[in-house]
């Protein structure tokens, strides 16, 4: 696009290459495809569940190219570099030209008006003079500061506003920039985690999404309360928890904090995003012999066996589950325990804290129930650090302006010319858009229509 | 007992019936029956109006008041206010009633589909812990602004293919529509004014996300779509400025744009994510 580049040797040629906008228009079509591949395959699930769809030899491959994690993946990572260094050479490469253009005085020549739209001709009475400084008078509020200029018989008058419209372009093209270099800065030196406090807990490890590795904050967090309370649907109305910043043993901050409402503090976000049940130390168990009708009821803790009277066998509670899965079902809490008869298989149990009669079902020499334990909660805070995010902002402001100057601000050159006649002149306005031309050509037309209209009623006036 | 259901079914055999006058002024080539579609379209607009707002007041009644831009129905009750609107606004603007012809039947398809379809729940129900915040009415708003540009510069699309393929017959349908280079400029300009407030709604929603849960971009589907919509329409106005794509091929592309929109709004639905339109 820039024929000065071209037989430029190789850096010539990359240059050519990185400022057209084909390059662009590639790159942008290339994301806009491959974006679709996450949103039908579902990402950072686990191998199982996809070897279990695609089959072990797809999965390979599939995995090969990071088609599970594809947003994070170097070619996916590749593209968006590509669109940021398309972005900057070909704003390096436009810039001068339209500084250049952006700094250049008007030139008062009709014919620079040839192929500008043209409105009715309009005929005033009187001096084709004062007439041109008259309406260079009434105009000025519309058109901007006018220049007047006569030629032969001739007057006209030229105007323009908006030529720093022409650097919007830039603006938007910037906050693209903008945004992949927040983006990039957020990805290097920021973190994205979760940490669960029981009530009461104090703690300032936080787990990594998506990897096994813990960091510790500069500083601890403590959960005095949490709390969740419901519509009368049934619906969660709200999440909350009430937080404590703890540094160096003293209490810096505190904060009660809801869904869309964090707690900010030294450049960490810390978020509400899920709850659960503590798992608790003791849990009373209750057995029911089925031949005799007797209830046992004892105390039991994780990966203690209890002994059932009867010979009923030995019971192990395992596992505290949050919202456990029975058979595709959502059953909430569930104990998850073994019974070991003599003679045969262990069995594995899992006993809902929501459904006390779950085990009967079972229809076993024994029914296990759960009866009292502590109930506590531990908040599910999700904790984020983006030191890019103001850069981001940042690009979002610009390229909300950027966008408004470009689609609805134009540079928009105006001439009147003035012709004497007889006993007056001859009005005729012309207009000039670098875009929206439709605009202008409406614009033009409302112009003159009311220039036509004031001047009818003053005519009117002199005449009475 | 009136309420907002019944008053947004009735307001879409008002679009319907705007709609067949419009179409019928086209057809006959008289003005009489566009101005009537017109004032029609107005109380149209109004009783959508109205039932958004009484919507709004039914919602303090049950407790728990909230804008009514919370789930499928609600969205589209206002897609098809800003559609009708944004038609309207044009159709005055530009003096051609032909822009409403392609765009009214757009509003009452989208509150048939919201009234009719017995997938879709008319019920007012309660907010959400994730959506309990200032940023849901500005995203939404602006998001379904970007969407009825979008659509209305699909109908002109459409109006400018029908132009432009099928023969014309002196003072024939076709012959009708407005000129060829009007419709053109008119896509354009309904891009932009889409592509601002898709930008602005991608910008809205991305600013919550991150005030909600810690992260402005998690590449969850819609915003993922959402994305690509934006792409497409940013390479439509590189062609057009930088390559002069201009004519059939940018009316062709306006309607590739706008099934990206329809995806982003209802294809995703069939995708796991976070947002809430999609539970019907
Ligand atoms: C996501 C990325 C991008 C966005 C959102 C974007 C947006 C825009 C917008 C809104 C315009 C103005 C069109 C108009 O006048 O109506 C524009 C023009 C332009 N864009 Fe981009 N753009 C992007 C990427 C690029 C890239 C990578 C290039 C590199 C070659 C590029 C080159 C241009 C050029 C040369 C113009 C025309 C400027 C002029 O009118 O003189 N754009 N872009």
């Amino acid at each position: 696009m820039n024929k000065k580049q071209v037989g430029k040797g190789p850096m010539g040629t990359l240059w050519g290459v990185f400022s057209s906008v084909r390059l662009s228009v590639i790159v942008l079509t290339l994301l806009a495809v491959t974006s679709i591949i996450g949103t039908v395959i579902p990402q950072n699930a686990s191998p199982l569940m996809y070897v279990d769809r695609f089959g072990e030899a797809a999965y390979g491959v599939l995995n090969f190219l990071d088609i599970f994690d594809m947003y994070h993946s170097w070619w996916f990572q590749l593209l968006m570099v590509l669109l940021g260094i398309n972005l900057v050479v070909c704003s390096l490469d436009r810039f001068p030209g339209m500084l250049k253009i952006v700094r250049r005085r008007q030139r008062f020549a009709p014919g620079r008006y040839q192929r500008a739209f043209k409105g009715d001709t309009l005929r005033f009475i009187g001096a084709p003079e004062e007439i041109a400084h008259d309406l260079s008078r009434r105009l000025r509020s519309v058109m901007g500061r006018i220049t007047l200029v006569g030629e032969g018989t001739s007057w006209f008058l030229y105007a323009e506003k908006g030529r720093w419209t022409r650097m919007g372009v830039f603006v938007v093209h910037a906050s693209v920039i903008l945004l992949l270099a927040g983006g990039l800065l957020g990805s290097l030196f920021g973190f994205e985690g979760y940490m669960n406090i029981p009530e009461g807990e104090t703690a300032r490890e936080v787990k990594l999404r998506g990897s096994d590795a813990t960091i510790p904050l500069e500083f601890s967090l403590r959960c005095d309360d949490f709390d969740v309370s419901f519509y009368d649907t049934g619906a969660p109305n709200e999440y909350r928890s009430d937080l404590v910043v703890v540094e160096e043993g003293g209490e810096v901050l505190s904060k009660r904090i809801v869904v869309n409402d964090p707690l900010r503090y030294k450049g960490i976000s810390i978020y509400q995003s899920s709850y659960g049940q503590v798992a608790p130390e003791s849990i009373d168990f209750s057995f029911t012999s089925k031949s005799s009708g007797m209830n046992y009821s004892r105390t039991g803790t994780m990966g203690e066996p209890i002994v059932i009277p009867e010979g009923l066998g030995t019971f192990t509670p395992m596992h505290f589950a949050n919202n456990y899965t029975f058979r595709g079902h959502a059953v909430g809490d569930t104990v998850l325990a073994v019974l070991e008869v003599e003679g045969k298989a262990p069995l594995q149990l899992a006993l809902p804290i929501k459904f006390a009669s779950f085990d009967r079902m079972r229809g076993g020499a024994v029914a296990v129930t759960i009866g009292d334990f502590e109930h506590r909660y531990y908040t599910g805070l999700q904790v984020t650090k983006d030191p890019g995010v103001w850069l981001v902002y940042a690009g979002f402001v610009l390229l909300i302006i950027g966008c408004y100057i470009t689609f609805f601000m134009s540079h928009r050159g105006y001439m009147v010319e003035v012709a004497p006649v007889k006993k007056g002149a001859t009005v005729t306005l012309y207009g000039n858009a670098n875009k929206n031309k439709l605009g202008m050509e409406m614009a033009i037309r409302r112009l003159t229509e009311k220039l036509e209209k004031e001047t009818r009623a003053l005519e009117g006036q002199v005449k009475r | 007992m009136i309420n907002s259901s019944l008053v947004l079914s009735i307001v879409t055999f008002i679009y319907g019936f705007s709609a067949v006058m419009y179409t019928s002024a086209w057809i006959f080539g008289k003005d009489a029956p566009a101005r009537i579609a017109r004032f029609v379209g107005m109380v149209g607009i109004c009783g959508n109006l109205v039932g958004f707002l009484m919507r709004w007041s039914e919602s303090y009644g049950h407790g728990y008041g909230h804008i009514p831009l919370s789930n499928l129905y609600e969205s589209l009750a206002f897609f098809a206010l800003t559609i009708a609107l944004i038609s309207l606004v044009i159709e005055l603007r530009y003096r051609n009633y032909m822009i409403s012809t392609f765009a009214m039947p757009l509003a009452f398809l989208a509150l048939a589909y919201a009234s009719l379809s017995p997938g879709i729940s008319d019920k007012i129900q309660p907010l959400i812990p994730a959506l309990k915040s200032n940023w849901l009415t500005t995203h939404v708003v602006t998001c379904f602004l970007g969407y009825a540009g979008f659509a209305t510069a699909f109908g002109i699309g459409i109006m400018y293919l029908v132009r432009a393929w099928v023969p014309t017959s002196e003072g024939g349908l076709i012959s009708r529509l407005p000129e060829g280079y009007v419709l053109d400029e008119l896509i354009q300009k309904t891009v932009m004014f889409g592509f601002l407030f898709l930008t602005v709604g991608i910008i809205t929603g991305a600013v919550w996300a991150n005030s909600a849960w810690g992260s402005y971009w998690s590449w969850d589907p819609k915003e993922t779509w959402s994305l690509i919509t934006w792409f497409v329409y940013a390479i439509m106005l590189h062609l057009r400025y930088m390559r002069g794509w201009g004519g059939e091929k940018i009316a062709v592309l306006s309607i590739v744009g706008f099934m990206a929109v329809m995806f982003t709004y209802f294809g995703v639905n069939y995708l796991p994510g976070l947002h809430s339109y999609g539970s019907m």
